[in-house]
């Protein structure tokens, strides 16, 4: 236990909090401006990763006719067929260079930062005596910022170290809902129109449970937390804009604020990707339809079966009553 | 040469798993490259260390593999399950956080006339102990269950013992100051004020001085303030005053002279109130009995020492000033020295002999000159130091016992040519935030988590452990 402390402490806590006091010290003492400076240096860190997540997502649209066909290939749904099919399609992922998993990167990558950050924030501040010795154990001897302590950690207006429903009033509801709003933003834009209509109704499900989801988070965070869950949504929609093929301007083309060209173009687009999902579905009900054919007497079958069960346990039953009597 | 060697010592090693371990131990494989052979690739195309970090990785993502074949599912719902299992364990991760605090720093005081002990646990209850056939016993305590925790030492008083405690429910903070009957352990008053007490009390003038950390949201302007609670008869264990300050105050109120108070807080304040005046002042006009107030650029965690009409203090930047009384007063502070050591600085200072012994947080030991604040002698014992140090004296040498957080209490020398050098420890693995008390042949330390360590000074042997939260011996 004391092992993965030293390296959480050492790897993201220690790290976190002297560059956090570093910023604070660089911006004129303002803690705000410290958290949102930080969350830009962790987006330009991990612009890597999100430009391999976008080209790997890319690479998965590609792969999606190939994928279809070997489902076609495969329809029994067997344990030794599906095991071909699987090792199949994970030799096609293999080919194409395509992590299936390599998608969730950043978002796993995220998660540390989130728990740290929420740690940082709020062992920057001090409440308690031994929580103040325990941060001098933090800073970096070399880091003279450390004499700042303890953190002015008001901006506009909310202190940023207390928990966002102990926020002023009208901040306590404001920021949950532009915390979900920009995650809901920055999800749509990221999403690519997508082929397959059962991803398209999962990627539905994330697009509208992520920011539910962290707009009742947000409630319990440090406010600092959710300034920072904030700007790095929206410098994600900014990364997905010069990365994602310009997509959030043509949404934003949608909103009337583009020009008339532009509002075309992606009108035609979804046009196309609607086409492409009736087309789909017809595919998929023929299927439906066949497959519905096939089970029809395989059902009866199993309804037999499981009417011989009852029976056979009813006529066990009689028996043990019959073996007491 | 080593590289080259590590490289093909680990592909052997992988061979021989591959040859003779893998195929009676793992089924199937689940992928098109096996794990091993990924690592052999890696190894030998990109090194030692790259190549073993990869393989460390892919096994990882491999070991994914089951969850995704044991629901069957299409990738983006894997990935809609996977986020949703992160995000579970930051909700678990973050509910285990825990801020709340934990008290255990009262030191224990010794009632000379009685031969009692008065301490303050973790847990907030004020215990009376006494030894009883050489074993030391708990006489009373109160109350008898759990009540917030603390963070300041009991004061003694003629026939009564006070105490200072706090409890918190969410952001609500409550503080309870609580006057107990020596003999009996029974409430004589108890006063409660809506704040958080992180620091020592003190008498003076029949006057009981409380510094606070405001808890009220209203009061946005003072960060805490000071409560005067009167200890007179007739109007025991009323409030009688409030006196705002600037930071919150963290080290306490200390006095000098006959009936001076003075404190620093974490906003870099420091005030200094004549008892007499703050007691006859009208109207809340508590300005009227300030004797001085300076700002200084950073916080002040030290307690402030007075000696010798000199105030010692040092603040959060490692800077230690020292500036006599009368130049403060007079607004003279271009007289004020200033020493740097670049490290937190929260103790109190020794004096001894015309020379001021620093202690820092990080255990450097400063000597320095009275007068001028200058540096004669620098040691250090690398232990983090919390609790005020003490002087241990004997007929012929004399030590310094440094209480440290985890590392038991350091005994280091003060005589001659072995001066500074550790002189070995008083072994305890628990944390000590508290400062340790001679009792004759006894060391007695009350650690963070609420026992009572007593040491033979001689033999530096654990004579007796108490664990006062359990109310018998240590485990």
């Amino acid at each position: 236990m004391s092992f993965i402390s030293l390296i959480w402490n050492s790897i993201i806590m220690k790290p976190m909090i002297n560059s956090l006091a570093l910023l604070y010290d660089l911006l004129g003492d303002n803690f705000g401006l410290s958290i949102i400076s930080f969350t830009i240096l962790i987006r330009l860190i991990m612009i890597p990763l999100t430009i391999r997540q976008t080209k790997q997502m890319k690479k998965m649209q590609e792969l999606q006719p190939k994928l279809k066909a070997i489902q076609k290939k495969y329809p029994k749904k067997d344990v030794q067929t599906k095991q071909k099919m699987q090792q199949e399609t994970m030799a096609l992922y293999k080919e194409a260079g395509v992590n299936p998993i390599g998608c969730l990167g950043p978002l796993i990558i995220q998660m540390p930062i989130w728990i740290g950050l929420y740690r940082a924030i709020l062992k920057t501040s001090p409440s308690t005596p031994e929580g103040f010795v325990d941060l001098s154990k933090y800073f970096y001897s070399w880091n003279a910022s450390i004499s700042k302590i303890p953190f002015n950690s008001d901006f506009i207006g909310i202190d940023l170290v207390d928990f966002v429903q102990y926020a002023p009033t009208p901040w306590q509801f404001v920021l949950p809902i532009i915390v979900g709003a920009s995650m809901y933003l920055q999800q749509k834009f990221s999403m690519s129109p997508n082929t397959d209509p059962r991803q398209q109704q999962t990627q539905q499900m994330m697009l509208w449970m992520m920011p539910i989801m962290f707009a009742i988070f947000t409630w319990q965070f440090p406010a600092g937390l959710a300034v920072y869950i904030l700007f790095s949504n929206l410098i994600g929609i900014l990364i997905q804009y010069y990365i994602g093929g310009k997509q959030p301007i043509m949404l934003l083309g949608k909103l009337y604020l583009g020009t008339t060209d532009s509002r075309n173009e992606y009108l035609n687009k979804i046009a196309e990707t609607k086409k492409n999902n009736e087309e789909n579905n017809e595919e998929k009900n023929e299927q439906k339809i066949i497959k519905e054919n096939s089970n029809g007497t395989e059902d009866i079958q199993r309804k037999d079966s499981r009417r011989s069960n009852r029976r056979s346990s009813k006529n066990s039953r009689n028996r043990s009553r019959k073996s007491r009597n | 040469m080593i590289h080259k060697n590590l490289i093909k010592a680990s592909l052997e090693s992988l061979i021989f798993y591959k040859r003779a371990i893998s195929p009676y131990v793992s089924g199937q494989c689940n992928f098109s490259i096996t794990c091993s052979e990924y690592a052999q690739k890696t190894i030998s195309s990109k090194g030692i260390i790259k190549g073993l970090f990869l393989s460390i990785a892919r096994i990882i993502i491999c070991s994914l593999y089951p969850i995704i074949k044991r629901f069957n599912l299409s990738n983006k719902k894997i990935s809609l399950k996977i986020f949703f299992f992160f995000s579970l364990l930051f909700i678990i991760c973050i509910s285990c956080t825990n801020f709340s605090p934990q008290g255990g720093w009262s030191n224990v005081v010794k009632d000379t006339n009685q031969e009692e002990f008065y301490v303050i646990s973790d847990e907030g209850r004020l215990f009376q102990i006494q030894f009883n056939d050489q074993i030391p016993m708990i006489n009373w305590s109160y109350p008898e269950e759990e009540n917030g925790t603390s963070y300041s030492s009991p004061i003694i008083r003629q026939n009564s013992v006070i105490g200072a405690t706090y409890k918190c429910k969410g952001q609500a903070c409550q503080g309870d100051i609580v006057e107990l009957d020596k003999l009996s352990g029974e409430v004589l008053w108890k006063k409660t004020i809506p704040s958080k007490i992180n620091s020592n009390l003190i008498i003076i003038n029949d006057t009981l001085f409380v510094a606070s950390l405001n808890n009220e949201k209203e009061d946005k302007i003072n960060d805490a303030s000071i409560y005067m609670i009167s200890l007179k008869e007739g109007a025991i264990g009323e409030i009688i005053g409030k006196i705002p300050i600037e930071g919150e105050i963290w080290s306490g109120i200390h006095s000098y002279g006959e009936e001076n108070i003075i404190v620093g807080t974490m906003k870099g304040m420091i005030y200094s109130y004549n008892v007499d005046e703050l007691l006859s002042v009208k109207n809340k006009k508590y300005s009227e009995a300030l004797i001085f107030s300076h700002k200084f650029p950073h916080a002040i965690n030290s307690p402030l020492a007075v000696h010798n009409k000199r105030l010692f203090f040092g603040d959060i930047a490692g800077n230690f000033y020292s500036i006599k009384l009368e130049d403060f007063k007079n607004n003279q502070l271009d007289k004020i020295k200033i020493l740097t050591t670049n490290e937190w600085i929260i103790n109190n200072p020794i004096f001894l002999n015309d020379e001021v012994y620093l202690f820092t947080l990080n255990g450097d030991i400063y000597v320095l000159d009275f007068d001028t604040n200058e540096v004669k002698d620098k040691f250090s014992i690398d232990k983090i130091v919390v609790g005020d140090p003490i002087i241990l004296s004997d007929a012929s040498d004399q030590k310094f016992l440094i209480p440290t957080e985890k590392k038991g209490i350091e005994i280091v020398s003060n005589n001659g040519f072995e001066k500074g050098s550790s002189l070995g420890n008083y072994p305890t693995d628990k944390k000590l935030y508290s400062t340790p008390l001679i009792d004759g042949r006894t060391l007695l330390i009350h650690t963070q988590d609420g026992e009572i360590l007593f040491f033979s000074i001689k033999s530096r042997d654990l004579i007796y452990c108490l664990d006062l939260n359990k109310g018998s011996v240590c485990d």
